[in-house]
């Protein structure tokens, strides 16, 4: 994990609490230490990523990588993941996409919206916590395009 | 002289009479001919005009014609047909030779008995003027054409219920008519009169049959509404029933990971404790937090089969089914040579009949068969050698399959529940989640079809699908 990495937030856009805590304790496990800033809905994570609504003027770097739940109130992950690959400043963000729908037309849609990764929370939470420790080691080893708008 | 001049006067006299006489009854005779050949001439019509009712065809252009008819045989200026309203009170013009068109289906006359025409509808028997407009029984005035119509015969079209209406003929001057042209008026209001209950009976058919339509069209829509609502809240729930779970396993596994550290500590904490709260909270560490836990973890995972058999249902029923043309005797003997191992082993001996050659889903059919082979062979009875037939019957647009098996067999209070979710009938000594049937009956309707099972306990079970032969036609019938 570089100094670089450390500086920044990611983003994770989930309205259930529980799942929220649970993938912050397992990114805590994989040695994860970035700030993770919780959003509980799409206009909210829009909102942040665009320095809008209540984060207008916010001095807040873009995060490092977004980890968005499909299933959101007032806009949902579609929504987001397509708005954040429309704009030049959000475009190249990696998104990973967390959800408990395993729908393979739901997936395909993600991934023709330009998500990265598609991940199914799996019930067993073995394999849940193994799904998001590997996110901790997928961040520690891949290049993260540089920060700054 | 005298004598013979009167004779031969009274015998000139005698002569002139016998010739007048004569003369008078040739007269007769031709008046009779002319009557005889009028009569015939009616007769023809008549006959003609049953031919032209039996040939069938739009009611309003035979009303036309016979009036037209009418007007022909019987030399009148007027002929018309009124036909009564169902309340009865009026008789609109239906029909009328004679008339402007503009009057034919829009005027009306007042079915009461002061009009000549309403006065028909309440008498038996055919109404004769000699001349309307001194005619002391009825009051024309203001009615239709009062001041052309003179002389005329009017007679009822009765009909099996209540009268159709009223057939009357009308001259523009004074005209005695004939007991035959009465006859010949009153044939064809008979015959006109059973043509319009003939067509009263078919357009009331016709009414019952559209609304039936009708009914099992909106049937069918609230059908398909119902069935689109039941997929998408399968659909549904699985996706938001799972979410909870993950929390519960998750947080249970949380509750482990706490456990453990509390479980490396205990041997630093427990010699400081008395023995009553040693024991206590080894029971707990030890005992009863980790079978709480356990409880909580088998439930969350049989929810969650049950979670995603659901979604699975859902799922066959929403996918897309692929028509192709499928050898069905070579996706049996595929799926048999994949059982091969569990035939050699129970000792099985499987007869496949030829199969036909089906227009289906091939994902369908494999899991069809696969489920219904599987059980077969997963039921059969360990105390006899296991006997598998496999047979199927065509028809023109349908294919019945039957699969049959010598096992222990199904008990006839279970068989009415075997196709639901989550039901398992008999002993439970083989692993399943109770969903295969469901699966398969899912599957089986998709094709147009329907599954049903003949068993018998302890002697064996035959499964019987029928689906239509060609999968393409029946979607494009659905559509």
């Amino acid at each position: 994990m570089t100094a670089n990495m450390q500086a920044v937030t990611i983003l994770l856009v989930e309205d259930d609490p529980g799942h929220a805590r649970l993938i912050e304790k397992n990114l805590r496990r994989a040695n994860i230490t970035n700030q993770i800033m919780q959003v509980s809905d799409g206009q909210q994570a829009l909102d942040y990523l665009f320095k809008e609504g209540r984060y207008a003027g916010s001095p807040h770097d873009p995060p490092l990588l977004v980890l968005l739940d499909l299933n959101l109130p007032v806009l949902n992950g579609y929504q987001v993941l397509k708005r954040m690959k429309e704009a030049p400043n959000t475009k190249r963000i990696p998104v990973i996409m967390l959800t408990t729908t395993d729908d393979t037309r739901e997936i395909s849609k993600c991934y023709d919206l330009g998500c990265n990764v598609y991940i199914t929370k799996p019930v067993d939470y073995q394999h849940f916590s193994d799904a998001i420790r590997k996110i901790g080691l997928f961040l520690s080893v891949v290049s993260i395009p540089g920060g700054g708008y | 002289m005298e004598l013979t001049s009167v004779y031969l006067t009274e015998e000139l006299a005698g002569l002139r009479q016998r010739v007048a006489d004569l003369e008078a009854s040739e007269a007769e005779c031709r008046s009779i001919e002319a009557e005889l050949r009028e009569r015939a001439y009616q007769q023809a019509m008549i006959a003609k005009l049953g031919q032209r009712v039996l040939a069938g065809g739009d009611f309003d252009p035979l009303l036309d014609e016979i009036t037209v008819l009418v007007t022909q045989t019987l030399k009148v200026d007027y002929c018309q047909i009124l036909e009564l309203h169902p309340d009865r009170d009026l008789l609109r013009l239906r029909a009328g030779s004679g008339w402007p068109a503009a009057l034919i289906g829009q005027a009306t006359i007042k079915a009461d008995p002061t009009t000549h025409l309403g006065y028909t509808l309440f008498s038996s028997k055919p109404i004769i003027i000699e001349d309307l407009r001194t005619d002391p029984r009825f009051n024309e005035s203001g009615q239709l054409f009062q001041h052309k119509l003179v002389s005329g015969v009017s007679v009822i079209v009765d009909g099996e219920q209540w009268p159709f209406g009223v057939l009357s003929v009308h001259t523009a001057h004074k005209r005695k008519f004939t007991q035959d042209d009465i006859y010949f008026l009153q044939a064809v209001a008979n015959i006109l009169g059973t043509t319009a209950d003939h067509r009263r009976t078919q357009l009331a058919l016709q009414e019952a049959h559209d609304k039936l339509e009708q009914r099992v069209k909106e049937r069918t829509a609230d059908l398909q509404a119902a069935n689109e609502e039941l997929r998408n809240f399968a659909y549904i729930i699985s996706h938001d029933l799972r979410a909870p779970l993950v929390n519960i396993k998750g947080f249970a596994g949380e509750l482990d990971y706490s456990l453990e550290m509390l479980r490396a500590s205990l041997d630093h904490v427990l010699p400081q404790l008395d023995d009553a709260h040693q024991a206590d909270l080894t029971t707990a560490i030890h005992q009863d937090i980790p079978e709480a836990l356990d409880f909580i973890n088998s439930s969350v995972s049989r929810m969650n089969s049950l979670i995603n058999a659901i979604l699975k249902l859902s799922r066959l029923g929403r996918r897309e089914l692929l028509s192709e043309a499928i050898d069905m005797t070579d996706l049996v003997q595929d799926t048999l040579n994949s059982l091969a191992h569990q035939i050699e082993q129970t000792e099985t001996e499987v007869t496949l009949a030829p199969l036909p050659q089906v227009v289906a889903d091939r994902t369908s059919m494999e899991q069809i068969m696969g489920n219904l082979l599987a059980n077969a062979l997963n039921y059969l009875t360990p105390t006899r050698p296991g006997r598998i037939e496999i047979s199927a019957q065509i028809t023109p647009k349908t294919v019945t399959f039957r699969i049959s098996d010598n096992g222990r067999g199904i008990a006839q209070d279970d068989l009415p529940k075997i196709f639901d979710i989550f039901r398992r009938a008999g002993r439970q000594d083989v692993p399943g989640e109770g969903m295969g049937l469901a699966y398969v009956r899912t599957l089986v309707r998709r094709h147009g079809g329907q599954i049903y099972c003949e068993s018998e306990l302890e002697v064996g079970s035959t499964f019987i699908f029928a689906i239509a032969r060609n999968l393409a036609e029946e979607l494009e019938n659905d559509r």
